[in-house]
């Protein structure tokens, strides 16, 4: 096991930074911590690390515990947000930094770092200073100085946010690519859904100090646990309806005051499973199919509010009630504002959520 | 008129403005310098005299000499005779340089690693402590009359352990509030990066963020050490007999005769010395060092 934690927790007085967090990560594995600024995934990160104590909780290493070692003898290697590279000293340097701490012979430390400068594509400018390099160099010299030391855990804290686009495309592929050679441990935290669903093989989605889900990132994405999970991720976010589980004739209906869904097939699992009548429906945007005619009992007639043209989708904004839904539909949809427009769900995509509890039923 | 002429123009408007200034700023140093090298008759003569008719060493021979009689009107062919040099005259230098480098090595031991501690393990976000600053809320004459009075029941008066003690003192809150300036201006990350690679606390700051600041170290250190060089009322109320520094000595050139000029410049530019060799010493730290914070790095 290349991680383990165990009722991990950490206050900062009178907040709960990281509440009873449990997470296993596997030898080699790519693995994601997400979440919003401030749900406590940074503060996992610096207690994994050993940089900050935790409250109470046992953090396991390779199956050894972990929580009164020395960030130095825990084996982990951290890439900083800002890199942290020390600029006035040559990459060479840097590379060999934590190497020299180590007291490893020279010959030994000029070996390895040629390696790893090699793997990182720095080789040519090793002999210059840090100070001047491009970013994604210097983020390419933060991740060797890690990396030289051989850690057992790696772990990234948002290390592409400083990139432009184009670079943080290109260095998302890269970190993949070697993570995969490697065969690393490597526990990632990131804000960007994008970079969490690319990248890792599971994601720990977290909010307000708890983990709310951790799974692939398929499962989160089509079977989100609570409304907070079926809420962060995708883009653009799921359509959320307030409306009401209505028992007639033998069937379940779904009323969303504009529209009622008939819901007969689930209605035994969201019976088990909610708390009471008062639902969410939630819907992905492209699990919504826009029609010009009313086809089956199912169509809705909305009115269009706003087309945005994305390229190869469409956006399109919709008023129904007193809220708007989002559908995402081919690219190059063409609709006056104010027409009238039916859509209708596909069925097997939509999601019941308890409103009380916010858990997801189906 | 062309737009190169225009540019000729405005270089030429910017190179005479920029010369006026320097004149300005050279120009006392330059009298100091041109008196220390006049004969007596030239030192307040009306009109001034700007360049010195006949330029000597008479001054300089005569503060390095332990003469205390300034010969008016001794042709300078003599004074060698009169003014013997001798090793003793150098005392007021040697304790200048004695007590003003240990104290800006002190202050800036304390200072940089209280800072440090300040910045690094202070609550975050928390107003920078304001008491070292107190010290140099008044002026410090306040301080020294009890400190004489204190001094004279410990017996460091006119000791250097005492005016050591009281340099380094005054100026520790200083190089505090200075170095936790730069030390903010680092992110924790390079602290912390340095102790994942292996480094103590202590390595963390002086392997990782100590040579970042290389810059600001200096300049405080120049700062501190032209504060200590150019102190005289501690001296004078603390010092005097077995601790003699150049402005001490400077002012025992006003005599029942008058005002020795000629000798007070001489003095006057032994010591600008030190401080110019310090300035030249950490030139590539200085600008950058001036700086710092306003530009990030």
């Amino acid at each position: 096991m290349g991680l383990r934690i165990e009722n991990l927790r950490r206050e900062f007085g009178e907040l709960v930074a990281v509440k009873d967090l449990n997470l296993t990560v596997e030898t080699g594995e790519f693995v994601s911590l997400l979440g919003p600024s401030g749900c406590g995934k940074s503060t996992t990160l610096n207690m994994i690390a050993g940089l900050l104590h935790p409250t109470s909780g046992r953090i396991f290493i390779d199956d050894v515990l972990v929580n009164e070692l020395s960030p130095r003898d825990r084996r982990v290697g951290l890439v900083f947000q800002n890199y942290a590279v020390f600029n006035y000293m040559t990459v060479y340097d840097n590379l060999a930094f934590g190497l020299k701490l180590r007291k490893t012979p020279k010959n030994e430390i000029d070996k390895q770092v040629k390696e790893v400068a090699d793997f990182l594509r720095i080789a040519d400018v090793l002999k210059k200073r840090a100070g001047g390099l491009r970013l994604d160099q210097l983020q390419r010299i933060a991740i060797g100085r890690s990396m030289v030391v051989k850690p057992s855990l790696f772990l990234l804290d948002e290390p592409l946010s400083n990139l432009d686009p184009a670079l943080r495309a290109v260095m998302r592929v890269e970190l993949k690519k070697m993570q995969k050679e490697l065969k690393q441990t490597v526990m990632y935290v990131t804000h960007d859904q994008l970079e969490a669903m690319t990248m890792c093989e599971r994601v720990a989605v977290m909010n307000k100090g708890e983990l709310q889900q951790y799974d692939t990132p398929t499962v989160i994405y089509h079977h989100p646990k609570n409304r907070f999970v079926a809420n962060f991720i995708g883009s653009p976010s799921m359509n959320f309806l307030d409306c009401s589980l209505v028992e007639k004739d033998g069937k379940a209906l779904l009323d969303a005051g504009a529209f009622t869904l008939d819901i007969t097939h689930l209605h035994e699992i969201v019976r088990a499973q909610a708390t009471g009548t008062e639902l969410v429906m939630g819907v992905r945007p492209e699990d919504i199919e826009i029609m010009n005619q009313p086809s089956g009992a199912d169509s809705v007639p909305t009115s269009v509010y706003l087309v945005e043209q994305l390229g190869a989708k469409s956006l399109v904004s919709m008023s129904l009630g007193n809220t708007i839904i989002k559908a995402l539909t081919p690219g190059g949809f063409r609709a006056d504002v104010g027409e009238t427009k039916w859509i209708r769900y596909q069925r097997d995509k939509i999601h019941i959520i308890d409103k009380k509890t916010g858990k997801v039923a189906v | 008129m062309n737009r190169r002429a225009i540019g000729i123009l405005r270089n030429l408007f910017r190179y005479v403005a920029l010369v006026f200034v320097s004149l300005l700023a050279l120009f006392p140093i330059y009298w100091m310098f041109s008196t220390s090298i006049k004969l007596a008759n030239e030192w307040v003569a009306t009109p001034s005299v700007w360049f010195p008719s006949k330029p000597v060493l008479l001054n300089y021979q005569f503060i390095f000499s332990m003469s205390y009689e300034y010969l008016i009107g001794r042709v300078p062919e003599e004074a060698a005779a009169f003014y013997p040099f001798s090793w003793a005259s150098m005392k007021p230098i040697f304790d200048s340089l004695i007590l003003s480098t240990s104290s800006t090595l002190i202050a800036l031991f304390a200072g940089t690693l209280s800072a440090y501690v300040l910045s690094r393990y202070g609550r975050k976000g928390a107003p920078p402590p304001t008491f070292p600053l107190m010290y140099r809320m008044f002026p410090p004459v306040m301080v020294i009359i009890p400190v004489v009075i204190m001094y004279a029941t410990l017996r460091l008066t006119d000791t250097y352990l005492g005016i050591i003690i009281l340099y380094s003192t005054l100026t520790v809150p200083l190089v505090l509030w200075l170095m936790k300036s730069f030390f903010d201006e680092i992110p924790r990350e390079i602290d912390e990066a340095a102790i994942l690679d292996g480094c103590s606390l202590f390595g963390a700051f002086y392997r990782g963020v100590l040579p970042l600041i290389k810059a600001g170290l200096a300049v405080t250190g120049l700062f501190i050490f032209m504060l200590d060089w150019s102190d005289f009322m501690g001296v004078l109320l603390l010092g005097g007999r077995n601790v003699v520094t150049i402005p001490l000595k400077l002012a025992e050139y006003t005599s029942g005769h008058g005002e020795l000029y000629g000798p007070m410049a001489a003095m006057g530019v032994i010591a600008v010395i030190p401080p110019l060799i310090f300035g030249i010493l950490i030139q590539k730290y200085l600008v950058r060092g001036f700086t710092f914070g306003a530009v990030k790095a």
